[in-house]
């Protein structure tokens, strides 16, 4: 799929956009705090719905402004689709080609982008919860059904955690199978898509880097026995509640539920090294970039047509060498938005110039 | 500033209290009372004030009644062996509409959820398992709403009254009619499969 249309009103230093921005690589050139990043945040919002920095909507409304506007236009097979998003104090306006939604999740799925930021650095050297949250994201846009298993896992636990809170356990085995038909079936999806990860990362790390190192992605999990493949439902749920009843006593005396999905971890190793402990910092950087690679591989081909990237402040901790590896490799989608301070990187593609929240192309000087 | 005149501001407070009227519909709906025929108004008001005095629940199933015991505990034709446990009067009267019952009714008040303090103390739980004790219950099906709270109800009922040697059951939940079982997910298929039924 590809943006036809951007339309920005009162969003951060973006007082008012209207661009319609070409296919292909597109670059967005300019020094720092003129507004690249905005304009990224500004288009991953319709699509993940939550700020790919972790700003707030207060946040993301222009200074003095009342409310925030947002209209992309894009098409997807040859077919033409139109999100809008409102952010004003009362709360959200989503709209869906045309039709208001009240919904959040009517939208996940709709428009499809991969944001890259140098922070993302914090999938592979961050604590597991980053990558928890990361898997959960890239979950819910593969498939409607786990977006529904994982918000009644976590409604069920937020129900357990209020029970061992009150000390009050006769009605605790009814929380437990709730707990456990929602908690197997989300560890099972996590698990599959982490089996199809380790072949795409080794891919591409090993093509972008030029080095033949191995890499493995593990789910690691307290409760379930350690295996490459998604185990049967029924054999998930009876080990999650096995996993229950051996923490019975110890979550009584601590007041929270102690294991499930939400502790889990994915893992990735370097040769066989922890990626978070003991993998360089050029290695980490090429590791995370290769993580939102593979998200971008599996919703292609789960939606049979690449979503957008974008891409900021891709290049800077890049040698040449990578830089060309990983322009050859983002050629094969339909359109990517990368931001950069050096004018002299921006090789192929459009080249666009950002000052203080406006936007102008090569040919208006 | 201007504000509305104390009758209606009244009757707008008033209709604020109810679930999903806010103040905007509030005024609407005041709006449009105005404009009734003085009595169409007198039919409303009349019908408002009978509705909590002649109604009360009934002292065995909880349901709203105008007599009690209610219409259907009384009914020599019901099948005193099967009770059906809902969360509230309004499942059981979607119920009723198929026809496809012929037993009788308890009503719960509500579901479990600690969020909110709502234990087992504060549903009919103990008059349940009275009446199971009591009446010549041979079955309970459980007709909770297949909702994460609908669920933990359920399971703490069935381990409540499985002692008391009755069967329990719960209603078949899985496949939606017209549904795919190809894109159907792992929970929704097993529970399908566990409660499948003899053709």
């Amino acid at each position: 799929m590809r943006l036809t249309r951007v339309v920005l009103r009162d969003f951060r230093n973006w007082n008012s956009l209207q661009w319609q921005p070409p296919p292909g690589p597109l670059w967005l050139v300019g020094e720092n705090g003129q507004g690249k990043s905005n304009l990224l945040e500004a288009i991953a919002l319709p699509a993940q719905l939550r700020s790919i920095r972790g700003a707030t909507d207060r946040e993301m409304i222009r200074f003095g402004a009342s409310q925030a506007e947002i209209f992309l236009a894009f098409e997807e097979k040859g077919e033409h689709h139109e999100v809008g998003l409102r952010l004003q104090p009362g709360g959200r306006q989503m709209h869906k080609d045309g039709r208001p939604q009240h919904k959040a999740s009517a939208l996940v799925g709709f428009l499809r982008v991969v944001p890259f930021q140098p922070e993302d650095i914090a999938l592979v050297a961050g604590p597991p919860a980053l990558r928890r949250r990361w898997l959960d994201v890239l979950l819910s846009e593969l498939s409607q059904p786990y977006l529904q298993q994982r918000s009644a896992y976590e409604h069920a636990l937020r129900q357990r955690n209020a029970l061992l809170r009150q000390g009050s356990y006769k009605t605790l085995a009814g929380w437990d199978e709730a707990l456990s038909d929602a908690g197997a079936a989300v560890t099972i999806a996590r698990l599959s898509v982490v089996v199809q990860l380790t072949g795409l990362l080794q891919q591409l790390y090993q093509m972008l880097s030029g080095e033949k190192s191995q890499i493995l992605v593990r789910y690691r999990s307290s409760w379930l026995s350690p295996s490459t493949v998604p185990p049967p439902f029924l054999e998930a749920r009876g080990e999650l509640q096995e996993g229950l009843r051996q923490t019975a006593a110890l979550e009584r005396q601590r007041e929270v539920t102690l294991v499930g999905p939400q502790r889990d971890d994915v893992a990735l190793l370097v040769d066989g090294h922890e990626g978070r402990r003991h993998a360089s910092r050029g290695q980490q950087r090429l590791l995370a970039l290769c993580l939102r690679l593979a998200e971008a591989k599996l919703l292609a081909e789960r939606y049979q047509d690449p979503p957008i990237l974008l891409l900021d402040d891709l290049y800077s901790e890049l040698d040449e060498v990578r830089q060309r590896r990983v322009s050859a490799f983002i050629q094969r989608f339909e359109q990517a938005l990368m931001t950069t301070t050096q004018h002299a990187v921006a090789e192929k593609g459009t080249v666009f110039f950002v000052k203080s929240g406006t936007l102008h192309s090569l040919g208006d000087g | 500033m201007f504000s509305y005149p104390l009758p209606m501001q009244r009757v707008i407070d008033a209709l604020k209290r109810l679930p999903g009227i806010g103040p905007k519909s509030a005024e609407r709906l005041t709006f449009a009372l105005l404009r009734m025929e003085p009595a169409e108004i007198e039919q409303l008001a009349d019908a408002l004030v009978h509705l909590q005095r002649d109604l009360v629940t009934c002292s065995i199933c909880h349901a709203w009644s105008q007599s009690d015991p209610c219409a259907i505990c009384t009914d020599p034709r019901r099948d005193p062996h099967t009770l059906l446990v809902v969360e509230e009067m309004r499942d059981l009267l979607a119920l009723e509409r198929t026809g496809a019952y012929h037993g009788k009714y308890h009503v719960l008040g509500g579901v479990l959820s600690p969020l909110d303090g709502v234990g087992p103390e504060q549903l009919e739980v103990e008059s349940l398992l009275h009446r199971v004790q009591q009446e010549q219950t041979q079955e309970v099906i459980l007709a909770t709403n297949p909702t994460v709270e609908g669920d933990a109800t359920a399971v703490y009922l069935r381990d409540r009254l499985l002692p008391l040697g009755v069967t329990v059951s719960r209603l078949a939940r899985g496949l939606p009619i017209g549904g795919d079982l190809e894109y159907a997910d792992e929970v929704t298929l097993t529970r399908a499969l566990e409660g499948r039924g003899a053709l």
